[in-house]
């Protein structure tokens, strides 16, 4: 999968350096427009500033942000063993190097996501939605799909630009909304010429960004391109073995009326399955993010040869009739003509892992009741929350925040006194 | 607000007054762990009474205002959020009256058995003592 890495690697850096050259051409444009000659050196200064801020914040802090964005809760192992579990057995079967961190987003429409700069930094978030309504097999699919991207580095560029797409709105918002308001204020007054100055180089910038908006939420529809989906897809069948769980799934989360309460155009083409997209578009249309669910799900279901990644690349010839590989050679070379030295693609080696994997998956078994398993993702998020957990003698069990400020309180059923 | 589970099932109550909020999902989980009730009946049952006195309260998930309803004959006034958010009782005594009168009037109907089952057990003082 290297030939994958490598690029997106290279997009990533393709970004960084096209945002700088923006920025430069803006802030030049905007210094000698409105400071006079040689103004362009002093503009130029901002925008270095700007990029530099924007980059750094964009790989340091991306991760965070989206996770903030979206809502999302930190767990703890002892949160959520099942999730925990889960991820843990599909980190093992995909040789990542660390167990990414593990999201909780409070939303009842089922979707999940990953984020981050690298397999050592990555973060998968899912909703309460997703857990309450997947079993275990299909809850696996999913999370080998983001786990996928992860490998697949798929996660780098599209923070990345996530970020970036975020800053350049929220910019334009701002100037736009300024722009707008200035106007009024300068009919009611005479304006100084400082003053008419400013608004000018709001102008301009406002005018630059709310061209760039548009560009570059074009860029993140070719980051998240349908190959990618595809791609993420074969990984996750490859490190389940078991196509059929991410089938049903996607299934269950196409077929919930239920939409998502936090999202926005920024967030949307990182998720599972695009929450913006509408479940019955047939054709895969040049803007769309993902690809129609339908059509993963038969290449899911096609897959004849088994659950490896060239298994999965014959599936999407057959039903697509595509000629195109929409998996890299490096990984569709058997081992046998492998040639000596060079590492294998994974899975080989992982086979005698998978055993300790499968001796996890029996450590958390999945609750019997629908019940069971609502109070197992609720749970998780109280304790996220550091909520703390009294067991009264009547067989209540009552969750206390921890801003609470009363000292005591009676249980709402047997009215014993408990201190808090 | 304290977050109270009784059989799997969450009310979330304030210490202070006893007001107890029973949310929509939890309503329906709760219908879910009982079996095959008779559906969406829960909200036609419990039925808007326009001639309530009452200060309107505000919906703790959606913020608008809430009606004032009950269930038919049934002597409770509880606040209904009009977007199906959930039920607010205004103290844990009324959850209890509620399950009682309810219990009565619509003994027959699946649902509102359910819900007022699982309220009177949930809440009735007669389990002081286990």
């Amino acid at each position: 999968m290297w030939e994958l890495i490598r690029a997106n690697r290279r997009k990533s850096v393709f970004l960084v350096v096209i945002m700088a050259a923006l920025l430069f051409v803006v802030g030049y444009a905007a210094g000698e427009l409105l400071i006079g000659q040689g103004g362009g050196v002093i503009g130029l200064f901002f925008a270095f500033a700007v990029w530099i801020i924007m980059t750094l914040v964009a790989y340091f802090q991306g991760r965070q942000i989206f996770m903030t964005v979206s809502g999302a809760q930190k767990i703890k192992k002892e949160d959520h063993p099942q999730l925990w579990n889960v991820v843990e057995e599909m980190v093992i079967a995909s040789q990542l190097p660390k167990i990414p961190d593990i999201y909780i987003i409070d939303d009842p429409a089922p979707n999940a996501f990953a984020a981050g700069r690298n397999p050592a930094n990555a973060a998968v978030a899912v909703t309460t939605g997703l857990l309450n309504r997947l079993k275990r097999d299909e809850l696996q699919g999913v999370i080998a799909h983001e786990i996928g991207h992860v490998k697949n580095r798929d996660i780098l560029f599209m923070t990345m630009i996530g970020v970036m797409l975020g800053a350049i709105v929220l910019i334009t918002d701002i100037a736009v909304r300024s722009m707008f308001y200035g106007g009024h204020r300068r009919r009611s007054r005479t304006a100084s010429s400082g003053g008419s100055q400013f608004e000018l180089i709001i102008l301009v910038a406002g005018i630059v960004l709310m061209i760039l908006a548009p560009l570059l939420a074009h860029l993140i529809y070719l980051a998240a391109s349908r190959k990618r989906e595809y791609l993420a897809d074969a990984s996750s069948a490859q490190f389940t073995r078991f196509p059929e769980g991410l089938a049903l799934a996607l299934e269950k989360i196409a077929h919930t009326p239920i939409k998502m309460k936090k999202i926005n155009r920024v967030t949307a083409p990182m998720y599972t399955v695009n929450p913006l997209q509408k479940a019955s578009a047939k054709a895969a249309g040049l803007f769309s993010t993902h690809p129609p669910i339908g059509e993963r799900v038969k290449i899911l279901r096609s897959m004849a040869g088994g659950s490896t990644y060239m298994a999965y690349n014959e599936a999407f010839q057959q039903i697509t009739g595509s000629r195109s590989s929409i998996v890299p050679q490096s990984a569709l070379i058997s081992p046998e003509s492998r040639p000596a030295g060079t590492a294998p693609p994974g899975p080989v080696p992982g086979l005698r892992q998978m055993e300790g994997a499968a001796l996890l998956a029996a450590a958390v078994p999945e609750p019997a009741t629908q019940a069971g398993k609502v109070r197992q993702t609720t749970d998780a998020l109280w304790k996220a929350r550091n909520y703390r957990f009294i067991h009264c003698d009547c067989g209540a069990v009552l969750k206390v925040p921890p801003d609470f400020k009363r000292r005591e309180f009676k249980c709402l059923r047997c009215k014993k006194v408990h201190s808090a | 607000m304290v977050v109270f589970e009784y059989r799997q099932i969450e009310l979330d109550y304030c210490p202070g007054c006893f007001g107890v909020w029973f949310d929509e999902g939890e309503v329906e989980l709760l219908l879910e762990t009982a079996g095959p009730a008779s559906g969406d009946a829960v909200l036609k049952l419990i039925v808007v009474t326009r001639d309530a006195t009452e200060t309107k309260r505000r919906c703790p998930v959606c913020d608008k205002p809430m009606d004032k309803a009950s269930v038919p004959g049934g002597k409770v006034i509880l606040d209904r959020c009009p977007h199906g958010n959930g039920i607010w009782f205004d103290a844990g005594e009324f959850a209890a009256a509620f399950a009682e009168s309810a219990g009565e009037t619509a003994g027959q109907d699946g649902t509102i058995r359910v819900i007022t089952d699982f309220l009177g057990e949930a809440l009735d003082k007669r389990h002081e003592e286990t």
